[in-house]
């Protein structure tokens, strides 16, 4: 089971309509029911990291982070997906 | 899927097709009043949403052109609604996540965010919206505030996640 962390600014919009979009992406990929995403605000995601296998955001990467950071705008705007996509698709991957 | 709207107010009185403002924080501050003069949210909304675009900002380089998606925390907000503001003249904003990146923005939707847990179908139908191509010019191409809201309504009940 892979934990995914997901932060916006709030916590509330873009890491909703992020949450959907990498939910579809992952099914899609063969990886249903094989993570759990916790979404928050990007101000507690450096100090949640440690207990997470990666972290999509849709801001700039916090400091202090203790996992792999994957940017999430892309999936916003829809232009240029692929390098996220990959990442994430890679990093589900890993042990 | 029209259920989309149900909890989410949009209507042509809080549409400003014809926006003027010199910049980002006064394009903000028009919106944020006008969602005030109606009830939506609380007074302490209006600078809770411009100071928050300047630390996190929330504009968008989409495919057709550049838009903003400002926001604030739910406790400033009384019900839940989306404001849409087409700039005559665009104005920059810092891009979402890269904010030495800027935008030309000519379409702002302001949320008023209550539930987002329970929004997450329609905060997905917007962003369909922005990724397509084609859907944000027909905003642009609008005659009245009616015709924005009837197109919005129709993109979200078109929509299919």
């Amino acid at each position: 089971m892979k934990r995914i962390l997901l932060a916006c600014g709030s916590g509330i919009a873009t890491s909703t309509a992020v949450n959907g979009k990498i939910s579809k992406i992952l099914d899609e990929n063969g990886f249903a029911g094989q993570y759990k995403i916790t979404q928050t605000k990007i101000a507690d995601a450096a100090s949640m990291s440690e207990n997470f296998d990666f972290l999509v955001a849709t801001t700039m990467a916090p400091q202090n982070l203790k996992c792999p950071f994957v940017p999430g705008v892309c999936f916003l705007t829809g232009v240029n997906t692929k390098p996220s996509i990959d990442k994430i698709l890679e990093l589900m991957k890993q042990d | 899927m029209s259920e989309l709207l149900n909890s989410m107010r949009i209507d042509d009185s809080m549409v400003i097709r014809h926006l003027n403002a010199v910049n980002d924080q006064d394009a903000l501050d028009k919106m944020a009043n006008l969602l005030l003069s109606k009830g939506i949210v609380k007074e302490s909304y209006v600078s809770a949403v411009k100071e928050r675009e300047i630390v996190y900002s929330t504009g968008l380089a989409c495919e057709d052109m550049g838009v903003a998606i400002p926001h604030t925390d739910a406790k400033y907000v009384n019900v839940q609604a989306i404001c849409v503001g087409i700039l005559d003249e665009p104005v920059q904003f810092s891009h979402m996540g890269t904010p030495e990146v800027k935008v030309d923005v000519k379409i702002i939707f302001m949320l008023a965010i209550k539930e987002p847990h329970k929004q997450m179908e329609f905060l997905q139908a917007l962003m369909d919206i922005f990724v397509q191509k084609g859907k944000l010019n027909l905003l642009l191409e609008t005659k009245d505030e009616k015709e924005v809201v009837s197109i919005l309504k129709e993109y979200f009940e078109d929509v299919n996640i």
